[in-house]
C-alpha cells in the first residue's frame, strides 16, 4: 500500500501486462513509467529511481478488521456476492511448490520458497520474518538497523504487525500475556506493565492506556518473492 | 568524472547508506505475460458499510487501512481480479496493490 502522490503529482496506477520475476509491474497513467508493486519504485520510464512511500496496513481476517473498526467500509464490485462465493483464484497457486511462470532468481532455501513473510525494509536494508518462526513466537523483541523493534503475531487471525518497540521516547520490552474474556493477542511492557493489543499497537489497560505504539509499513510476501527483490535481504531464525 | 563518480559513491555508502537502493529490480528481468490492462485496476471505486455487508465471510482475508478516522476493507478476493486499487482514504491518495 503506498501514497501515490510523487513531488506533489497525482499518479493513478494500471496494471502493465509485465511480470518481474512473478511480482507485479504496475504502471502510472501520466508518465507511463513502470513500478515494481512489491518495491514501489519505478523500474523504467521518467520516473525511474523514484519511491512511492509506503503506509501502514494490516493484513488479517475481515473479523478480526471489523471487531478494530466497527465503522469500516468495504471495497465492493458490482459482483461482490459473486466474489465472495468464489474462491481467491490463486488458492491451489498458494498450496502448490510451484512459484510461477517465471524461474527464481535466488536459490535461497534457508526456508520454503512458498512460505509467507513479513517483510521490513528500513533505511534501504531488508528483514524477513517466515510466519512459521512467528507462530512459534508470537512476539518478538527485536533491532533492525538500530531500530527496537517489537515483531507482533496473532496465529488466529495470520496478522503480522512490526512497530516501533519505544514508549514516549524509553525503549520498552514486551512480553505475550492475556485478558480475562478476551481472544485476541495481548502484550504487555516491562516499564509499566501496560496492556497492549498486539494488532493496533494501541495500550488498553494500565498507567499508558491510549498510547499508540508506531506501527511500520510492512510487505507480506512469499519468501520467494522477497527473495527474489531484495536478494541481500536478513533473516529471523531464531525458534527460541 | 568518473573518480568524482566513485568518490561520491563511496562518501554515500560511508555516510547515507539509507540513500542506497536495498533492491535490484533490473528492467531486463521483465517479461510481458498479458497485454497492458487486460487485468482492469479500480480507478473509482465503490464501498458499502462493513456492518452491511453479508457476502464477505469472517474469515475471509482483507487488506485494511485506516488513515484520518477512515478505515476501508479490501478483500483479497477482489484484489486477486484487480490487482490495483486506486483510492483516497482519509484525504490521503493511496495505491492499493496485490
Amino acid at each position: 500500500m503506498y501514497d501515490r502522490r510523487i513531488a506533489g503529482k497525482l499518479l493513478t496506477f494500471g496494471v502493465s501486462g509485465k511480470l518481474h520475476f512473478n511480482s507485479l509491474i504496475i504502471y502510472d497513467h501520466q508518465t507511463d513509467s513502470l513500478w515494481s508493486h512489491l518495491v514501489g519504485s519505478a523500474v523504467t520510464g521518467p520516473l525511474k529511481g523514484t519511491q512511492l512511500k509506503p503506509l501502514e496496513s494490516i493484513f488479517t481476517r475481515w473479523e478480526t478488521w471489523k471487531k478494530i473498526y466497527p465503522g469500516s467500509k468495504v471495497l465492493t464490485t458490482g459482483q461482490s456476492s459473486f466474489f465472495g462465493s468464489l474462491r481467491d483464484p490463486y488458492e491451489s497457486y498458494y498450496r502448490s511448490a510451484d512459484t510461477g511462470i517465471i524461474p527464481t532468481r535466488l536459490t535461497d532455501n534457508r526456508i520454503y520458497p512458498k512460505e509467507f513473510v513479513l517483510g521490513l525494509v528500513i533505511g534501504g536494508k531488508a528483514k524477513a520474518y517466515p510466519f512459521s518462526v512467528l507462530s512459534r513466537r508470537p512476539v518478538i523483541n527485536d533491532q533492525f538497523e538500530k531500530v527496537p523493534l517489537l515483531v507482533a503475531f496473532d496465529k488466529e487471525s495470520a496478522t503480522g504487525m512490526v512497530f516501533r518497540r519505544s514508549v514516549k521516547g524509553k525503549i520498552s520490552s514486551f512480553k505475550k500475556t492475556d485478558v480475562k474474556g478476551q481472544e485476541g493477542l495481548f502484550l504487555a511492557d516491562d516499564s509499566t506493565g501496560s496492556v497492549w493489543n498486539g494488532i493496533t499497537g494501541r495500550a488498553v489497560r494500565g498507567q499508558l492506556k491510549g498510547e499508540k505504539l508506531k506501527a511500520l509499513p510492512l510487505t507480506r510476501s512469499f519468501w520467494f518473492g522477497w527473495v527474489d527483490h531484495y536478494p541481500k535481504t536478513k533473516i529471523f531464525l531464531k525458534k527460541k | 568524472m568518473y573518480r568524482l563518480t566513485l568518490l561520491l559513491t563511496l562518501s554515500l555508502l560511508l555516510w547515507a547508506p539509507e540513500y542506497l537502493p536495498a533492491q535490484t529490480v533490473r528492467p531486463e528481468d521483465i517479461v510481458t505475460v498479458l497485454p497492458k490492462d487486460a487485468i482492469p485496476a479500480i480507478l473509482s471505486p465503490s464501498f458499502e458499510d462493513g456492518s452491511e455487508v453479508s457476502w464477505l465471510k469472517g474469515e475471509g482475508m482483507v487488506i485494511g487501512v485506516e488513515i484520518n478516522g477512515d478505515s476501508r476493507a479490501y478483500p483479497v478476493p477482489i484484489l486477486s481480479r484487480v490487482e490495483i486499487v486506486n483510492d483516497k482514504v482519509g484525504g490521503i491518495p493511496i495505491a492499493v496493490t496485490w
